[in-house]
């Protein structure tokens, strides 16, 4: 006969176990990790990227701001930098001396209300962008032509968050949109493109945000969405490709929109975001083992603060509309549609 | 000698393999490129809109083709360099351009925004069919030998055939051909079953196209994709065609082909290595429309838990629905 059991699990084992089970996040490191970043003038990599420098410093205040040490960021240093970045139309460049591109614009308005600070030349900005609308309501990312549904939603974020979204024809900026939904539920860089996680995010938010996801198939969406989960846990971006964990947030922040999380297993995802942490150096890594970036380490945060880690690794929250914290929104009279539905739930 | 920066898939090394020589190095390389940079504003600042000027950013759009301020100078500088030019002068300008583009995507980074939006702006420029139907061998060339999956080259390749389509000078026919051949090279080429299915779409709403015809398609379709599951079990890309088809067949009435496809799908099953394939359970699940077929689709759904526990929120999501 098999031995009769005599012991049991002490509570505090137990509690051990609980705990152990949810991802171990070294805040510290990564606070570190974004810190030093202004410093790395000796890599090569730091002046080849000089030209998106105005994103790279919104994903870093974002990270700070999820790990919740943003206090510890030059505010001052920066919001100096973004004003030197505006250039005469309004718009702004990815660095000074660049010109005005519409991913930059967006970057540098979300930099200045993270900082709480005013929007100058309010007016320009609005020109610069509601100017780059195109007749059949897509956006050019610049007066050089570029179509891509990235632009729709920096466009459509942007002008939100200033309260101006009455500058552009918001209709045809649907449809425009919506002429990008594939065959399989997706949505690719423009119409008749192959879905890709990314400009699904992009496609997702801008609706989300002109309150017409209600004209997308939301079903078929969630289904490649959800698909995007690999056997390792993490997301992809497309079919048959690897896991990248930046898509902890383009794949799952567009299942929060459509609020389908829940066909994505949470639990493993996390597991696959926690190994690509650098717990040594601080920053996340797009896989496992590689090099850690201040992009990746953003995502990869903001997948965890998505899926519900917030409280057990003392993050916090970000909208997934706006990628935005939402009290940063809130403050500024901007409720995302899920900001919404939370404070209706009475969560 | 310049490595591609990316922020994908770079190796962490260890501490020990960073050493003196490496950052002395780093720092030549690093001095090198904010001359070149600093020369490159200069330059612009000062108008000077040259060809000399296309020379030094050679160098440094090939060193960085992600620096979009610089491919708008080499437009300013293009458009200047364009006036009071015969046609003849003015077509090799385009094509040197189109040659240099063609340099920087083939041997420097293939996936850049910034190099492929400045290709279809010479394109634009030229307004030259003859050119652009070179532009599809360009396309193929780099799908075959680099990466069939990239969407940059895919996208422009997209464009490149509507104008082409556009003008009379290309049938979509010959876009379907194109496609099936890209699918029978690598059957998991998601990318070309995308650009598939949008021939499809084209050819099943066209003007003058009868519901029949569209009827035929679909069932053909449905055989292809049929066929890519039955030589590779694992293929996912299959599944998306055939939901979408599946759709598309009921849209039509075409009951009778929705059941055949689910008999197909339960003559492939009857391999015992095929039954509890993820792919082809979901295809039974999908064609398995009709109330006769609910507790085939429940069964399946149930294995598809089992196998699949990652995705049980839409397992029982699919349950819980009832046409």
């Amino acid at each position: 006969p098999p031995p009769r059991l005599i012991f049991t699990m002490s509570e505090a084992t137990q509690a051990k176990e609980k705990a152990s089970s949810s991802p171990v996040i070294v805040k510290e490191k990564h606070a570190q990790f974004v810190l030093n970043l202004d410093k790395a003038h000796d890599t090569f990599e730091y002046w080849v990227t000089e030209h998106l420098r105005m994103s790279g410093i919104y994903w870093g205040l974002s990270a700070m701001f999820l790990i919740k040490h943003d206090d510890k960021m030059d505010k001052e240093g920066i919001v100096k930098f973004v004003h030197e970045c505006q250039n005469d139309d309004g718009g702004f460049g990815g660095s000074v001396g660049h010109d005005s591109h519409m991913l930059y614009t967006l970057s540098a308005v979300q930099i200045l209300l993270l900082c709480e600070q005013e929007i100058p030349n309010k007016d320009k900005i609005v020109s610069f962008v509601s100017n780059l609308q195109q007749p059949n309501g897509c956006f050019w990312g610049d007066k050089w032509g570029e179509v891509d549904t990235r632009f729709s939603y920096c466009a459509v974020s942007c002008l939100s968050l200033l309260h101006r979204l009455d500058a552009i024809d918001t209709e045809k900026a649907i449809q425009f949109v919506l002429s990008c939904q594939n065959w399989d539920g997706g949505f690719g860089v423009g119409p008749g493109q192959e879905s890709h996680a990314g400009m699904i995010f992009c496609t997702t938010g801008a609706l989300s945000i002109l309150n017409a996801l209600d004209r997308i198939d939301i079903d078929r969406l969630g289904w490649w969405l959800a698909e995007r989960q690999n056997p390792d846990g993490g997301l992809n971006g497309r079919p048959e490709k690897l896991s990248d964990v930046c898509y902890s947030w383009w794949t799952v922040s567009s299942l929060a929109m459509i609020e389908r999380l829940d066909w994505v297993d949470s639990k493993k995802l996390a597991d696959y975001i926690e190994a690509c942490q650098d717990v040594e150096d601080g920053g996340f890594s797009d896989k496992p083992g590689n090099m850690a970036d201040v992009f990746h380490c953003f995502f990869a945060l903001c997948g965890l603060s998505m899926m519900g880690y917030h409280d057990e690794c003392g993050l916090a929250d970000i909208d997934p509309v706006y990628a935005m914290p939402p009290q940063v929104l809130r403050k500024n009279g901007i409720v995302s549609h899920l900001m919404k539905k939370k404070e209706e739930g009475g969560k | 000698n310049t490595e591609i920066f990316s922020m994908h898939d770079r190796k962490k090394l260890p501490k020990a393999a960073v050493d003196a020589a490496l950052k002395k190095q780093t720092a030549e390389k690093i001095e090198k490129y904010k001359a070149l940079t600093k020369q490159c504003f200069e330059l612009r600042k000062q108008q000077a809109y040259t060809a000399d000027s296309l020379k030094v950013l050679d160098k440094l759009l090939f060193i960085n083709p992600e620096c979009y301020t610089m491919w708008n100078f080499r437009r300013e500088i293009l458009q200047t360099l364009k006036e009071g030019k015969t046609s003849e002068e003015t077509n090799k300008l385009w094509d040197d351009e189109l040659k240099y583009n063609a340099g920087v995507v083939e041997r420097r980074d293939a996936k850049c925004y910034g190099v492929w939006h400045h290709r279809r702006w010479v394109i634009n420029e030229l307004n030259d069919p003859e050119v652009e139907h070179k532009e599809l061998g360009m396309c193929d060339k780099l799908l075959m030998a680099s990466d069939c999956r990239n969407f940059h080259c895919w996208g422009y390749r997209l464009w490149i055939v509507e104008r082409l389509e556009k003008a009379g000078k290309r049938t979509n026919q010959q876009e379907k051909d194109y496609l099936i051949e890209k699918v029978a090279q690598e059957l998991e080429n998601y990318s070309a079953w995308h650009y598939r299915a949008r021939a499809i779409q084209q050819s099943t709403s066209s003007e003058g196209a009868t519901e029949e015809a569209a009827s035929e398609i679909i069932q053909e379709e449905l055989d292809t994709a049929l066929q890519a599951v039955a030589t590779q079990i694992t293929n996912q890309s299959a599944a998306f065609y055939s939901k979408w088809l599946l759709a598309k067949a009921e849209e039509l009435g075409e009951k009778e082909a929705v059941a055949q496809f689910l008999d197909n799908c339960s003559e492939l099953r009857e391999d015992a290595d095929a039954k509890d394939s993820k792919w082809l359970l979901l295809m039974t699940v999908y064609s398995a429309t009709k109330e006769e077929n609910a507790a085939l689709r429940d069964e399946c759904l149930d294995k598809l838990c089992e196998i699949d526990p990652k995705h049980v929120g839409y397992y029982n999501w699919c349950k819980a629905q009832r046409k």
